[in-house]
C-alpha cells in the first residue's frame, strides 16, 4: 500500500479522521493534555494534511 | 550538542533548507546534526554532508494501519517514531516546517531542557511560538498575505545565524560522464503542480525561438520521468542536434553537475531554481498564478523572474527573445531582478503595495511608518483606535474584579479586530502583528501574561494614533472613548 492508494481514499481517510477527532474530544473531556493525546494529534495533522495534500508550510495552525 | 532539524515540506524547500544547516554547523562545528524529513522527499538530502543522522518520517507505514480500521497499531507506530526521536534527548530542536503536524512533532520530540526554535506547542497543546521570525511567519506569510521575505531568511531569522557565502555551495558530485556539450543551457520542463507546467509544444516554440536567434547552443532538458512524453514531444519539433534530452534518467543529485556547467536555467517554481542556488547558476524563472517568488524565487546571484499570470497567457517568443537577451548579458526590462538586501527581488509594484509592505517594515524592522492618504485605512485606524481603548480600560478595571468578563472582552475584540483586517486590507499588517504578539506571550503567571497583554495593545496604540490626525487623538480618548 502507497501514497497512491492513500490518496484514492479520501474518503475513507474522513471517516478515520472523524473516528481520531471524536476520540481526541473525549479524551480532552476526561484528562489534561498529555503525550498520549499528543501522540494522536499528531496522528490526526498527518491525515488531515493526506486529506488536503498539504504536505507544505501553512503558516497559521 | 545535539541539533535537530525538522523540514517536512517538499524538495524545493529542503534545498532551501541547506544553507541554514551549513551555517549551523559552521557556528557549531562539534554539534551532531539530525535532520528529519518525509521519507518522500528524502533524495533532497543527498549530498548534505553536515548531516549526521538522518531521519525519515514515512507517512504511508505510519497511515496504513489506519485505512486497515487499525488505528491501535497506526498510533503504535507514530509512539515508536516519536519515542525514538524523542529519546535521542536532543539539546535544539528547530522546526523550520510551519504546520500543525511539525508543531506537536516538536513539542513531542523536545524533552523539557531543550531548546525549540519554530513553531511548537504548548503544555495544553495550543501553538507556542518562541521566536519573532516565526510569529513574522504566523502572521504575514502565506495566500492573501503582503510578506516579501525569502523563505531561506526566515529560516536564518528563527535560527538566529547569519549566512556566509560558503553555506552556498553544491556538494561535491562525482562526473557523471553524461556527454554534455561544452557549452549549454538547461531547461527544466517539469514543475511541482500542474497549473505551473508547461507543455511539450510550448516548449519546442520556446526553443525554436531562441535558436533563431542563438543556433551555436545546446540545451539539455532535465525533467522526472513522469515528464518523459513531454520531453519527446519537444524533440520531434526542434531540430534534434541541438537537444540533449536527460529527462528521466537523471537523479536529483545529478543536477548539481549538470547545473553548475551550465550557462542558464530555465524553468518553472520548481526544485531545480533552489539547486542552481547552491550552484550559483543564473536562473530565468516562469513563475506562475498565485506563486509568491518573493518567498521562493531563485536565490542564484542572478537570477529573473517572469511573472506570467496564466499558461494561456504565455508568449513563447518573448521567452525565447529573454533566454536570448540574457545570455547575451543583458537584463531584459520587463523582468523581476536579484537584489541584496531585506527582500531579495526588485520589481515594479503598486502603490498599496508599497504602503503594506512599508507598514510591515516598519512594524517589525524598526524602519519609519509609512504615510497614507486612503479614507478606508484611516477609517479602519479609527475603529482599531476605539477598539483598543476599549479593550486597555476593560484590562484596567476588570483584571482583578471580573477576569471572566475581561477573557469575554477581549475574545470580542479578537473577533473585532479579525473583520476590520478582511475589510480593509491595507490594516491586515497590523491585525497579524497583533495576533503574534499575542500567541508569542509565554504561559506564566497570570499578572505577567496580564502585563505582557497591556504593553501589547499599548504599542497597538501608539502606532495606530500616528494614522490619526493629532486633534481627533487628543480629542478623544477619556471616559467618553474608554
Amino acid at each position: 500500500m502507497n501514497r497512491n492508494y492513500l490518496e484514492k481514499d479520501e474518503n475513507l481517510l474522513m471517516e478515520k479522521l472523524d473516528k481520531i477527532t471524536k476520540l481526541l474530544s473525549s479524551l480532552a473531556l476526561s484528562q489534561r493534555y498529555n503525550a498520549e493525546i499528543e501522540k494522536l494529534k499528531i496522528l490526526e495533522e498527518l491525515v488531515r494534511e493526506q486529506i488536503r495534500h498539504e504536505d507544505t508550510h501553512h503558516p497559521t495552525c | 550538542m545535539k541539533i535537530l532539524i525538522i523540514q517536512l515540506a517538499r524538495f524545493g524547500d529542503i534545498y532551501m533548507t541547506w544553507p541554514i544547516l551549513r551555517a549551523i554547523k559552521r557556528i557549531h562545528p562539534d554539534a551532531e546534526l539530525h535532520f528529519l524529513t518525509r521519507s518522500r522527499f528524502a533524495s533532497a538530502a543527498d549530498g548534505l554532508e553536515v548531516i549526521s543522522h538522518f531521519w525519515q518520517l514515512n507517512t504511508p507505514h505510519l497511515l496504513n494501519p489506519l485505512v486497515e480500521d487499525q488505528l491501535e497499531v497506526s498510533v503504535k507506530r507514530v509512539t515508536s517514531f516519536v519515542n525514538e526521536l524523542r529519546s535521542q534527548k536532543f539539546d535544539w530542536v528547530i522546526n523550520l516546517t510551519f504546520s500543525p503536524t511539525s508543531s506537536y512533532l516538536t513539542h513531542f520530540i523536545a524533552n523539557k531542557r531543550a531548546k525549540t526554535s519554530g513553531y511548537s506547542r504548548d503544555e495544553e497543546g495550543h501553538l507556542f511560538i518562541s521566536d519573532p521570525a516565526s510569529g513574522y511567519f504566523y502572521s504575514q506569510v502565506g495566500i492573501n498575505r503582503h510578506n516579501r521575505l525569502h523563505l531561506t531568511d526566515i529560516f536564518s531569522a528563527v535560527v538566529g545565524i547569519d549566512y556566509h557565502p560558503e553555506d552556498w555551495r553544491a556538494p561535491v558530485v562525482e562526473n557523471l560522464n553524461m556527454n554534455l556539450p561544452k557549452q549549454y543551457l538547461t531547461l527544466h520542463i517539469g514543475a511541482s503542480e500542474k497549473g505551473k507546467r508547461l507543455n511539450g509544444f510550448m516548449w519546442a516554440s520556446i526553443i525554436r525561438e531562441f535558436l533563431k536567434k542563438s543556433k551555436d547552443r545546446h540545451i539539455v532538458l532535465v525533467g522526472s520521468p513522469d515528464e518523459y512524453p513531454v520531453s519527446e514531444e519537444i524533440v520531434s519539433q526542434v531540430p534534434g542536434e541541438y537537444i540533449v534530452n536527460l529527462v528521466g534518467q537523471t537523479k536529483l543529485r545529478d543536477l548539481f553537475m549538470i547545473l553548475s556547467c551550465s550557462e542558464l536555467l530555465v524553468g518553472c517554481d520548481s526544485a531545480p531554481i533552489h539547486i542552481a542556488a547552491l550552484t550559483d547558476t543564473p536562473v530565468y524563472n516562469l513563475s506562475f498564478g498565485n506563486v509568491n517568488f518573493w518567498e521562493t524565487g531563485p536565490k542564484s546571484s542572478m537570477s529573473f523572474i517572469d511573472r506570467i499570470p496564466t499558461i494561456d497567457s504565455l508568449h513563447t517568443a518573448q521567452i525565447g527573445q529573454h533566454i536570448y537577451e540574457i545570455l547575451q548579458g543583458n537584463s531584459p526590462p520587463r523582468l523581476i531582478t536579484r537584489h541584496d538586501g531585506i527582500e531579495s527581488y526588485v520589481a515594479p509594484q503598486a502603490p498599496s503595495d508599497a504602503f503594506i509592505w512599508n507598514l510591515i517594515k516598519a512594524l517589525y524592522f524598526n524602519e519609519a511608518f509609512p504615510l497614507c492618504e486612503d479614507y478606508t485605512f484611516y477609517e479602519a485606524a479609527v475603529k482599531i483606535q476605539e477598539t483598543t481603548r476599549v479593550v486597555l480600560k476593560s484590562i484596567a478595571d476588570l483584571h482583578a474584579s471580573a477576569p471572566d468578563s475581561l477573557h469575554k472582552i477581549l475574545e470580542a475584540s479578537d473577533a473585532i479586530f479579525k473583520k476590520i483586517g478582511t475589510i480593509t486590507p491595507k490594516a491586515q499588517p497590523l491585525i497579524g502583528w497583533l495576533e503574534s504578539q499575542k500567541i508569542m506571550i509565554r504561559p506564566g503567571p497570570r499578572s505577567q501574561v496580564l502585563q505582557d497583554t497591556l504593553e501589547i495593545y499599548e504599542t497597538l496604540n501608539k502606532v495606530i494614533n500616528l494614522y490619526i490626525p493629532e486633534d481627533e487623538v487628543q480629542g478623544q480618548g477619556g471616559e467618553n472613548h474608554g
